[in-house]
C-alpha cells in the first residue's frame, strides 16, 4: 500500500531528491540520459504497439496500412465479431485446455524432478544435463526433434504401439489426436524449464531448517509436506503464473508440429491472430485479440509481481 | 462419501510412507531417476540415429534406428542451407547481446545510484516490458519495424531487444550492492562516470552481466515467431530455416531435416553441458525476474 502512494507522488513529480547537494541539475539530466536507450526501444516496441493495437481495435478500416490511417471509430464492434466467430469458440477453447493440462502436469512434473536430482545420486551431473537439456533447445528445434516421433509412417510412437498391437495413428493431423500431441511435447519441454527453478529453490532451502526437522524425527515426506513445500510456497506460486503467461502465448511448436494448427485441430490464441491478421488481412480483429491476450497476460503477471513483493519483503 | 475420501487418504500416505523408507535406500531412486532420464533423451536419440541415416534409404524401410551404415551426407545438405543463417543468427545473438550489454549498465547504474525526477514513472513504463511481451502485440510490431526500413535486415530482431527492463533490473539490483564509499572515493581522486563505471561497478556486476548473458543468448538463438515475420530469405535466422525445412511442400527430406536440428541444437546443448551450473543460473535469475 505504501509502495503504491509513493509511486502515485513520485509520477506526479513531488518532492524529489531535495538533498541532492548542489551537483542536483546535471544529476536529474544524466539520470534521464543514462536510461533513455532503453526508454526508447521500451516506448517504440511495447507502449507504442500497445496503444496502436488499443486503437486499431476500437475501430475498422481493412487493408489499409495500420500506422497510418484515419479508421472510424466503432466501439467494442470488432470484440462482438470476435466473440461470435466460432472458430474463436473452438480456439480459446484449444487454449484454455492447452494451458490447463501442460502447466499443472509440468509443474508437479518438474517438482519431481528437481527432487530427485537434487539428492545424492551417482552420476548427477549426467542426470541433470539429460533432465535439463530439453530447457535449453529452440521451441522450433524441439517440435522438428518430435516430428520424428509422431510421424505416421516410420515415427518412434507408431513403432512403438505397432509392438502392442495397436494400429498406427495420424498423431498430428487428426481432430482426436493433434492437441493432445502437441501437448505431450510441450510437457517434455517446460518440465525441463521449469525444473530448473524449482532446483534452484531446492538448493537455495536454508539447511539448518531441514536438519531441525530431522532432529524432530522427521521422515523425508513429513519434511516434504511440512517443510519444503511450504518454504518453496512463494516460488511454486510464481512459478506456476509465469508458466500459465508463457502457455497462453505458445506458438512455435504448434506451428512446427501441425502447420498453423492443422484445420483447427491445436490453433490456438496466437496462431490464429496471425493467421486473420495476415491470412485475412483484417488487422482490426486481429488486434481486438491481441488486446485480449494482453489482458489475461497482464493480469497474471500483476499477480506475479504482488507475490514477488511480497517475497521481498518476507525476505528482507 | 468422507470414509471413502479418508480411505483414500490413508493409503496414499501409507504408500508415500512406504516409498519414502524406500527411498531411504537410494536403490529404487536411482533407478527410477535414470529411467525417467533415459526418457527423456529418447526424442535426442531418435533424432540424432536418424540424422545419420544414408540419404539413399528411405526411411520406413527396415529399422529406422539402423540402416546399416552411417552417413555424414544429410549433414553436407543440411550445412549448405543453414550457413547464411548461421551467420544470421549469431549476429543476432551476439550483436544484441553487446548493444543490451552498454544499456544495462547505464540505465542499472542511474537506478541504483542516482535520483532523478520521474524516476519511479520510468520504472513503471519499464517493468511494461516485462509484463507484456513483444509477440503478445506482434501485430503492430510487425508493421513498426517495417516502417523503420527493418524489415529483412538482422537489425529487424535485434533493435527490439536492445533495451532490456529484466536486465536493468538486475544491474540494478546488482549495482546497489557495491559500497558507495568507493564511488566517493574515485570521484575525489577526479574519476569521471566512465571510469567509475569501467573499474568500480562493472567488476562487481560480473556475475550478473554473466547470468544475463547466457539467458540472453539462448533467448536469442531460439527466437522464432518475431522472426519469422520480419524476416525474408536474407535474414532468417536458423529458427525461421529450420521450420521452412520442416514445411516443405512436396515432401519433406527427413533425414535432411534431422540432421539440420541437430546442428540447430548442438551448439547449444554442448555450450550448455560445459557450462551448466552459469546457465542455471543465468535462467532462474531471468524466470524469476
Amino acid at each position: 500500500m505504501e509502495i503504491k502512494e509513493t509511486l502515485v507522488a513520485d509520477c506526479k513529480g513531488s518532492k524529489l531528491d531535495q538533498g541532492s547537494r548542489n551537483r542536483a541539475w546535471p544529476r536529474y539530466v544524466l539520470g534521464w540520459l543514462l536510461v533513455l536507450p532503453t526508454l526508447v526501444v521500451v516506448v517504440t516496441f511495447t507502449i507504442l504497439p500497445l496503444g496502436l493495437a488499443l486503437i486499431s481495435s476500437l475501430t475498422v478500416d481493412k487493408w489499409t496500412d495500420p500506422l497510418g490511417r484515419q479508421g472510424s471509430f466503432v466501439g467494442l464492434a470488432n470484440y462482438l465479431t470476435l466473440f461470435a466467430n466460432p472458430i474463436f469458440a473452438r480456439v480459446m477453447s484449444n487454449t484454455l485446455t492447452f494451458v490447463g493440462v501442460t502447466v499443472p502436469v509440468s509443474l508437479v512434473l518438474a517438482f519431481a524432478f528437481a527432487l530427485l536430482v537434487n539428492g545424492s545420486l551417482k552420476g548427477q551431473g549426467i542426470l541433470r544435463l539429460g533432465f535439463f537439456y530439453p530447457a535449453i533447445l529452440p521451441m522450433v528445434g524441439a517440435g522438428t526433434i518430435w516430428l520424428f516421433i509422431y510421424n505416421r509412417n516410420f515415427g518412434l510412437l507408431n513403432q512403438v504401439i505397432s509392438w502392442l498391437g495397436i494400429p498406427a495413428q495420424n498423431w498430428l493431423g487428426s481432430p482426436r489426436w493433434a492437441l493432445m500431441a502437441v501437448m505431450v511435447m510441450t510437457i517434455w519441454k517446460i518440465t525441463s524449464y521449469f525444473m530448473i527453478f524449482f532446483l534452484a529453490g531446492l538448493q537455495n532451502l536454508p539447511d539448518d531448517v531441514l536438519e531441525a526437522g530431522k532432529i524432530d524425527g522427521a521422515n523425508d515426506w513429513e519434511s516434504l509436506i511440512y517443510l519444503v513445500i511450504p518454504l518453496l510456497k512463494n516460488t511454486i506460486f510464481f512459478v506456476t503464473v509465469i508458466a500459465l503467461a508463457d502457455a497462453f502465448q505458445t506458438y512455435d511448436q504448434i506451428a512446427v508440429l501441425t502447420k498453423d494448427g492443422g484445420p483447427n485441430h491445436a490453433t490456438n490464441l496466437l496462431l490464429f491472430n496471425i493467421r486473420i491478421a495476415f491470412s485475412n488481412g483484417d488487422y482490426d480483429l486481429a488486434n481486438a485479440q491481441s488486446i485480449i491476450l494482453v489482458i489475461i497476460i497482464l493480469s497474471l503477471t500483476i499477480l506475479a509481481y504482488w507475490i514477488s513483493e511480497g517475497r521481498r519483503q518476507i525476505e528482507e | 462419501m468422507s470414509a471413502v475420501f479418508l480411505i483414500i487418504k490413508i493409503t496414499a500416505k501409507m504408500l508415500a510412507q512406504r516409498w519414502y523408507t524406500f527411498r531411504r535406500s537410494h536403490g529404487i531412486l536411482f533407478v527410477l531417476s535414470w529411467g525417467l532420464m533415459l526418457l527423456w533423451l529418447v526424442p535426442l536419440i531418435w533424432i540424432v540415429a536418424i540424422s545419420f541415416r544414408p540419404p539413399e534409404i528411405s526411411l520406413g524401410r527396415g529399422s529406422s534406428l539402423f540402416a546399416g551404415t552411417l552417413s555424414w551426407a544429410n549433414y553436407a545438405r543440411a550445412w549448405r542451407i543453414l550457413a547464411p543463417s548461421y551467420a544470421n543468427t549469431l549476429i543476432m545473438a551476439f550483436g544484441t547481446l553487446a548493444v543490451q550489454l552498454v544499456t544495462i549498465t547505464l540505465a542499472g547504474y542511474a537506478f541504483a545510484r542516482l535520483r532523478f525526477p520521474g524516476q519511479r514513472c520510468l520504472f513503471i513504463i519499464l517493468l511494461i516490458q516485462i509484463m507484456i511481451p513483444i509477440t503478445a502485440l506482434i501485430i503492430p510490431n510487425f508493421f513498426i519495424i517495417r516502417k523503420l526500413g527493418l524489415y529483412d535486415t538482422v537489425l529487424a530482431v535485434m533493435v527490439p531487444y536492445f533495451g532490456s527492463a529484466f536486465g536493468v533490473f538486475l544491474m540494478r539490483q546488482t549495482f546497489r550492492g557495491v559500497p558507495i564509499e568507493l564511488e566517493e572515493a574515485a570521484r575525489i581522486d577526479g574519476a569521471n562516470l566512465l571510469q567509475i563505471l569501467v573499474y568500480i561497478y562493472i567488476p562487481s556486476g560480473i556475475p550478473g552481466l554473466l547470468a544475463f548473458s547466457f539467458a540472453s543468448i539462448i533467448y536469442r538463438w531460439n527466437d522464432f515467431l518475431l522472426p519469422l515475420l520480419v524476416t525474408a530469405d536474407k535474414a532468417a535466422p536458423l529458427s525461421v530455416r529450420l521450420s521452412i525445412l520442416a514445411a516443405s511442400e512436396g515432401g519433406i527430406q527427413w533425414p535432411q531435416l534431422a540432421a539440420a536440428t541437430v546442428l540447430v541444437i548442438s551448439p547449444l546443448v554442448v555450450l550448455f553441458a560445459i557450462l551448466q551450473k552459469q546457465f542455471v543460473r543465468g535462467f532462474s535469475y531471468s524466470g524469476l525476474k
